[in-house]
């Protein structure tokens, strides 16, 4: 699966009205098909710490469109145990060091293709493991690092989260055994990151960011925490401030001044649904931004109209649309 | 990584030339073998210079390789403990040196060493100033140097990435790995400079005078620049204790800020960043906010309520010749909306008017009609 | 080559100013057979950039009225010497130290000339640097003959916030005009240009946009640059004008819209464009003109003869030059002479002192400019203001410890001096800086022409530069027509090269 932006590029096709602008799923597919055939260019290679999530990305991206099974399911299986290491964490391809970004993005794939007890049958107690791994990165102030070289962000959080969430491994999944981590630890370090515009920022002290809420209200969320600790006036507070994030183009931007991305779409979006406050922002609008961005030739979408296309903003346009409900899209769950 | 804001001019990658291919697959197979070659080593255990210098020909190709920096930070804690450990006689020049800087000759090359990697970061960061593992080895070489060396010499470093993050914050003002990293180097440089009195988190405070002159001097080139206003927000609370500001201090202080958004919104009532730093100071009054940092100590319910009609009266004279602003209307209605509960007769506002705006907000701000309908429910329009 | 007697070219271009130049440059790598020549005996035409002697040999054969130099753009050129450089107090440097401009140019962030020198990679032999502030000069007030204010000009948001003598409604009204002008050639501000344009800018000021405080004026004045009046400045002039600085700002760095090519200016750019020519084989010859032309004598093969000033006869399928270059006997008579009164007075100084305080950083870690814009008004709202063009030492331009004053207008020149003058007094620098040397001359407009008689068959007229102190948008119009027409229809990627090294790296 290549990272590498391209080859095409989002634009709206000679002639069509934005009225008559529709997602061209076919191409799409193909498009993320074609990703893994680019072995010739150097940008493939440079990409490699990406392949995981690369893998991710086109896989979920071809569950939404209706088409789970356009890549074989033995060489993603092959693949993503191939980058399994010994300590139970996973690298971005095989040979790289084991990272708590990957290790979620393989067990999303794990679940989405059924792979748990080819898990098993590699390594013996396999899930119980890898939640072992993730569970070793929490720090005593209840953030999570990255790796065993102590980065801490709330995006690894959140992955911590979501991964042991699906590994059922959640303290609360398992009430008769002792808690692998400290989910309260956890949360207050979310409400630290809290600030009084709404947003959440990646650190105590930094400015409100739409990825950072996603990561932020998503793993209140997983916790089971977000209604009770937001209410309704910290939702209203909250849905303000990412309702403000959709220019008058109907793409979503990150933070206050800054230039709409594709990416946002799911951000901004699926953290207002969160909140039950997707409506605070014109979906059809939102859609129309979203189609404006893809290539209606040869597939993929775009950050913007106009820029190159790649596998990153082809999935997280999709999800947008999901989200909004755009006909013939699975369901998405927000978090 | 992902292809932010490439312009479409540079795909083109579908009509290269036989001779562009060519030129690429040699490319390929030349940072194939690099590759290789790094990672034989590193599983080797040949922490050489050698190797070092590979990882640093590979890093400088491609930054984004994580697997590469940890390998970096193998070889380097390798040759930290080597040096500490050493008890070989150094050179006379090297003890020169050391004794100069104040050190043991094993930690002068320690710092030395460092020294030289955050030298060879400074290009890649000015090249890829959005690249995580970047920032994160420089915070790394920089922890290091503080648990190794003595925090006289550590705060010298400390203190040569202020200057760092000022030009690359310079260079793009908004870049949130450089603000995240800034109040990295300020809380090291207030933890060591205070003689490891300060708790491990807590702010010592000695900086932020400084630090929030220049929120001042961010703010001034670029009115727009939210995260520089975000951070000046964060610092006022340390300020104001820095200062044991009294009520009466603390009043003057926030009207002066008052004063300076003020003129800021005048010149730009449409720049969201300048109303989000209003409801900030606003938000300092309300007790409701949790999240909202004190600034009035303590605020009482008639003080609220005088700040409201005060800020709402101001912010109504906005609306001549911004009658199309959005935000002025928002603003007007959610201040309102507090107003009518901290002051239950409120006097100062009507609900007719109230409607007035929410009817105008409506009009200018389609986009966001449904937030609109429920705001009109909430406050019984 | 010893003699050019009885050659025979693809393309001869008469004259190395921008145009002609930037036409050799975008033929460089076409594989025609190009003679570029010049009867001045340096490079740049009436670009030209010239050291202290040359501008001396300059100022003797341009001393004359316009009837003694019909074939040059210039005329009434003369020289003084202030008192100073008798004295020896302060010295001039040595005449190869200066590098003085003769028609010096903003040339604007957006200007399409820019790209055309990235895309046909001479960029990489070009120095711009950054003309930072603009500053206004308000007129000496009655009674207070020594009196004069200097005053940078607010040039953005920031500016305008910042700016203390500016109260909070001026503020926003001074805004709300800069949004205006932002966005005036959109869709939905055209109704209301169309209603403003007549105006002058002042009024519609005040009625319009409520800027009550007249002291915002001038430093609009000063961002338009007009050469007339302020009550004879529309709207329909300043807006356009004052938007191309506005849109111009931070696109090469935070806080300035406008840069100056290092060493000379344009001239700088003239010659590198020729040496691109050179290297790819044309043929360069200075001091040598074109005398006469006879239409072409065989009509099958469609050829020029044409005589050059040295005598020689050479042949040649295009013709291209700007009109003053060409001789009378080929494509037309020299066009008229424009009217008088539109002809542009200018004066250089070589000033005594850096003039530190013109040159302030662009922003809060920005450039030290190298150049500034200073709008002087020396008769009141009804008679034209004069411009300056400050450069510093770091333009290349003069030696350290001294700065280049380019001043122009249209009307009285001895206004000129007053307007250096009143500068340097408003500086405050004590002791107050001096003239060092200064020259004068006339600029003379050319008469517009219709775009369609430009050409006759393969005689090729190129539009001289204006006399105005901004490059205009239009620089590249003509070249590109006269490319396209040498080049044969369907002809692609003009001023479009690939970089020389990179092929050499291929191989």
């Amino acid at each position: 699966m290549s990272l590498a932006a391209g080859p095409g590029r989002g634009h709206v096709a000679h002639g069509q009205l934005p009225g008559e602008l529709r997602l061209v799923v076919d191409k799409h597919v193909a498009y993320i098909q074609s990703l893994d055939t680019r072995r010739d260019e150097l940008e493939y290679h440079l990409t490699e710490h990406l392949r995981i999530g690369g893998i991710y990305w086109g896989l979920t991206a071809l569950h939404l469109l209706g088409h789970p099974d356009a890549l074989p399911r033995d060489g993603l299986l092959a693949y993503v145990l191939s980058c399994l290491h010994d300590d139970g964490g996973f690298g971005a391809a095989p040979g790289h060091d084991a990272h708590i970004l990957y290790t979620g993005y393989s067990v999303q794939i794990l679940t989405m293709i059924d792979g748990f007890d080819a898990l098993e049958e590699k390594m013996a107690g396999g899930k119980h493991k890898v939640a072992t791994f993730i569970a070793n990165l929490q720090q005593p102030d209840g953030r999570f690092a990255g790796d065993q070289w102590g980065e801490t962000d709330t995006r690894f959080l959140f992955s911590a989260f979501y991964t042991l969430s699906l590994l059922g491994y959640m303290p609360h999944q398992r009430p008769s055994e002792p808690p692998m981590i400290d989910v309260q630890a956890a949360t207050a370090y979310i409400k630290a990151c809290h600030n009084s515009d709404g947003g959440f920022g990646v650190a105590p002290g930094a400015e409100s960011h739409s990825g950072q809420v996603f990561t932020c209200v998503g793993a209140l969320s997983v916790a089971g925490e977000l209604d009770s600790y937001l209410g309704e006036e910290g939702k209203d507070r909250l849905g303000a401030w990412l309702s403000e994030r959709q220019l008058a183009s109907g793409g979503l931007n990150g933070r206050p001044e800054k230039l709409v991305d594709v990416c946002y779409s799911w951000w901004v979006g699926s953290s207002l649904a969160m909140i039950d406050r997707l409506h605070w922002i014109d979906q059809a609008k939102l859609t129309t931004f979203i189609l404006q961005c893809q290539d209606p030739d040869q597939g993929g979408i775009a950050d913007r109209p106009e820029d190159m296309v790649d596998v990153f903003h082809t999935v997280f346009g999709i999800a947008g649309l999901s989200l909004v409900g755009y006909p013939g899209i699975g369901e998405v769950d927000p978090a | 990584m992902q292809s932010h804001g490439i312009p479409r001019v540079a795909a083109t990658t579908l009509d290269k030339s036989e001779q562009a291919r060519n030129k690429e697959r040699k490319q390929i197979i030349q940072y194939q073998a690099l590759e290789r070659d790094v990672v034989d080593r590193v599983k080797a255990k040949d922490y050489s210079d050698t190797t070092f210098q590979l990882t640093s020909q590979l890093l400088t190709q491609n930054p984004e390789y994580y697997t590469i920096w940890n390998y970096r930070r193998l070889i380097l804690q390798h040759v930290f403990a080597r040096e500490l450990a050493a008890d070989e006689e150094p050179s006379e020049q090297d003890s020169a040196a050391a004794e100069k800087a104040n050190l043991p000759p094993a930690q002068h090359e320690v710092l030395l060493l460092i020294k030289e990697d955050l030298q060879f970061l400074i290009p890649l960061l000015k090249q890829y100033p959005k690249c995580y593992w970047i920032w994160n080895h420089r915070s790394w070489l920089l922890g290091t140097a503080t648990k190794h060396l003595p925090a006289h010499s550590a705060v010298t470093l400390w203190q040569a990435e202020l200057g760092l993050v000022s030009k690359m914050l310079g260079l793009d003002s908004r870049n949130f790995h450089g603000w995240g990293y800034r109040r990295e180097v300020v809380l090291a440089i207030e933890r060591l400079s205070s003689n490891g009195d300060g708790e491990k988190g807590s702010r010592t405070g000695n900086m932020v005078e400084s630090e929030f002159a220049y929120t001042t001097k961010m703010i001034q080139s670029n009115l727009s620049n939210f995260s520089a206003w975000h951070y000046r927000s964060q610092l006022i609370p340390l300020l104001l204790s820095s200062r044991n500001a009294d009520t009466e201090i603390r009043r003057e202080f926030l009207d002066a800020e008052f004063e300076l958004i003020t003129r800021a919104l005048y010149t730009d009532p449409y720049d969201q960043s300048l109303w989000f730093y209003h409801q900030y100071l606003m938000a300092t009054l309300n007790p409701a906010n949790v999240q909202a940092l004190p600034v009035l100590e303590p605020c009482g319910r008639v003080q609220h309520a005088r700040y409201l009609e005060r800020e709402i009266g101001s912010v109504r004279e906005m609306l001549e010749g911004a009658e199309d602003c959005k935000y002025i209307y928002q603003a007007l209605l959610e201040y309102s909306g507090r107003y009518l509960e901290v002051e239950a007769e409120g006097g100062k506002v009507e609900v007719g008017e109230m409607r007035g705006w929410l009817r105008e907000l409506r009009g200018i701000d389609p986009l966001r009609e449904g937030r609109w309908r429920d705001l009109e429910r909430k406050m019984g329009l | 080559m010893d003699s050019l007697d009885n050659t025979s070219w693809d393309v001869i271009i008469t004259g190395t100013g921008l145009p002609q130049s930037l036409l050799a440059l975008s033929l460089s790598r076409s594989g025609k057979q190009i003679l570029h020549i010049d009867r001045n005996d340096y490079y740049g035409g009436d670009e030209a950039a010239l050291a202290l002697s040359e501008a001396e040999q300059w100022v003797k054969k341009h001393g004359g009225d316009a009837s003694e130099n019909a074939d040059s753009a210039y005329s009434h050129a003369t020289i003084s010497l202030s008192d100073a450089q008798e004295e020896g107090a302060k010295k001039l440097g040595f005449s190869r130290a200066y590098s003085l401009a003769l028609a010096p140019h903003l040339v604007y962030a957006r200007s399409n000339l820019l790209p055309a020198v990235v895309s046909s990679r001479t960029h990489s032999q070009l120095e711009f640097q950054a003309i930072g502030s603009w500053f206004t000069v308000t007129a000496p007030l009655d009674g207070l003959p020594s009196w004069s204010r200097l005053t940078r000009v607010p040039s953005g948001r920031e500016d305008v916030f910042r700016d203390d003598s500016l109260d909070l409604r001026s503020k926003r009204s001074l805004m709300k005009f800069l949004r205006f002008v932002a966005s005036y050639d959109e869709e939905s501000e055209q109704q209301r240009m169309v209603e403003l344009k007549g105006l002058p800018l002042s009024v519609a000021l005040k009625q319009h946009f409520g800027l009550k405080s007249a002291a915002a004026v001038g430093p609009l004045l000063a961002l338009a640059l007009p050469t007339v009046s302020e009550i004879e400045t529309t709207m329909e002039f300043a807006v356009p004008r004052i938007a191309r600085h506005l849109r111009s700002i931070g696109m090469f760095g935070p806080g300035f819209s406008a840069v100056l090519p290092k060493w000379g200016g344009l001239a700088e750019i003239a010659q590198v464009a020729c040496r691109a020519c050179a290297v790819g084989g044309g043929v360069y010859v200075l001091g040598q003109g074109i005398k006469n032309a006879i239409r072409a004598e065989d009509a099958e093969d469609s050829k020029l003869r044409l005589e050059l000033t040295g005598g020689e006869e050479v042949t040649a399928r295009w013709l291209v030059g700007c009109p003053r270059d060409l001789p009378a006997t080929i494509s037309k008579p020299i066009p008229n002479q424009a009217d008088p009164a539109e002809d542009i007075m200018k004066s250089i100084s070589i000033v005594s002192s850096p003039l530190t305080s013109l040159f302030p950083p662009t922003a809060e870690g920005g450039v030290i400019p190298a150049g500034a814009v200073v709008w002087v008004e020396v008769a009141g709202s009804s008679s034209p203001s004069v411009r300056i063009l400050v450069h510093s030492s770091e333009s290349g331009e003069c030696p350290a410890g001294q700065c280049v004053l380019y001043a122009s207008l249209r009307g009285d020149p001895s206004y000129l001096d007053t307007a250096v003058q009143n500068l340097l007094e408003s500086m405050g620098e004590q002791p107050k800086p001096e003239v060092l040397w200064q020259m004068q001359y006339q600029h003379h407009a050319e008469a517009e022409q219709p775009q369609n008689t430009t050409s006759s068959g393969h005689v090729f007229t190129l539009q001289p530069l204006s006399t105005g102190i901004v490059l205009e948008d239009d620089v590249l119009k003509d070249v590109e027509e006269a490319w396209r027409k040498i080049m044969g229809n369907g002809a692609e990627g003009f001023m479009k090269f690939e970089s020389r090294e990179g092929v050499d790296e291929d191989e």
